[in-house]
């Protein structure tokens, strides 16, 4: 149970994500970045919304690898939702406020999502890329 | 037969092929490594397998076939034995095949658990299919039009797949070469107009030739 509502995001907001220095070749992000972790309707993508988090912040979260090994990317919502069969939606757990899952047709497992990826990439810009120290 | 088991049995068969010939060692065809650090191919023809017109490509150590990679090589028909036609670094494919060895290392580099997330590494095989899906389709992009070629970036992608990404303020294309052989590649591109394409590669040539005009028209 988280102590975090669970809020609406609007369509203008930004989703940002961690994204590793294998995922950007001169300074363009490739869409091997976009893939769903863990398992059953739970899995998703995870972002950070823009109301709670910097990409800063979002960088700093980087658990599983240190944080310079990450840029961060960001994408509008609403292209984000225009894509089809993609959902956006808070989902705040008691460490992270931000953290919003990206789910939906990019969540099915076995699947290469050649098209969903191919679309978030080209609406997906570089935040802080992965060179950059970190703050 | 999807486009990878026809690759395959062709260069089984070029290799059986060389194999019969009282010709010099193929690996004596490499002929040294160019300005760019990439080795240098050598192009040769071989009659009667194939058909006339039909070249062959070592390149590293790997013998590819290629119905034309650019109207600038000369080939010519050697009646049953052959040789090496000429040492060319084939123009305007050289980029690509910097891609690939910046890719191959970076790619084939990843050790187990490289991304924290337990994904395990990338199988060799699973690249160099990648790197002849490239390869041939660039070639294709020359002969459906002269000029430049547009360079995809190569690159890791879940489940052991390796991504191609053709980008441009015109048009993308993504290409996802699958882990599993027995799986058919899939593509998606997007033009600067709105139009699209997507599908999977289930015969070669034909969509080759679909994905070439699609990059080609957007140049």
């Amino acid at each position: 149970m988280t102590q975090w509502p669970i809020e609406d995001i609007p369509d203008e907001h930004f989703l940002y994500m961690r994204l590793l220095a294998a995922y950007v070749v001169a300074g363009e992000i490739q869409p091997g970045c976009f893939r769903a972790h863990g398992s059953g309707s739970s899995r998703s993508i995870s972002t950070d919304w823009s109301k709670y988090s910097t990409p800063v912040d979002t960088r700093k979260r980087a658990r599983s690898k240190p944080a310079a090994d990450y840029g961060v990317l960001a994408v509008v919502v609403g292209p984000v939702r225009a894509i089809e069969g993609l959902t956006v939606e808070h989902a705040p757990i008691p460490e992270n406020q931000a953290h919003t899952d990206v789910g939906g047709a990019i969540a099915d497992e076995g699947v290469d999502h050649t098209e969903v990826r191919e679309r978030l990439t080209a609406i997906a810009s570089l935040a802080i890329r992965p060179e950059q120290p970190v703050e | 037969m999807n486009w990878q088991d026809e690759a395959e049995d062709e260069v089984v068969e070029i290799d059986s092929f060389i194999e019969t010939l009282s010709a010099p060692d193929p690996d004596e065809w490499t002929v040294g490594v160019d300005s760019y650090g990439v080795p240098e191919s050598v192009v040769f023809s071989v009659s009667g397998l194939g058909g006339e017109g039909k070249s062959w490509r070592r390149y590293g150590g790997t013998t590819a076939p290629y119905d034309y990679l650019s109207s600038s090589i000369q080939l010519v028909d050697l009646g049953t034995t052959f040789v090496p036609t000429a040492a060319v670094g084939y123009s305007g494919c050289k980029e690509v095949e910097l891609e690939i060895a910046r890719a191959r290392a970076v790619v084939l580099g990843l050790q187990d658990n490289w991304d924290g997330e337990g994904s395990p590494p990338y199988k060799k095989e699973t690249f160099e299919r990648a790197a002849e899906f490239t390869r041939e389709l660039t070639a294709q992009v020359v002969s459906e039009s002269a000029g430049s070629v547009l360079v995809p970036v190569i690159g890791p992608a879940m489940g052991g797949s390796v991504d191609l990404y053709w980008k441009s303020t015109a048009v993308t294309l993504l290409v996802n070469i699958p882990e599993d052989r027995t799986v058919l590649a899939t593509y998606s591109g997007r033009r600067e107009n709105g139009e699209s394409t997507t599908g999977r590669v289930s015969e070669r040539r034909e969509t080759f030739r679909h994905l070439a005009v699609w990059l080609a028209d957007a140049r």
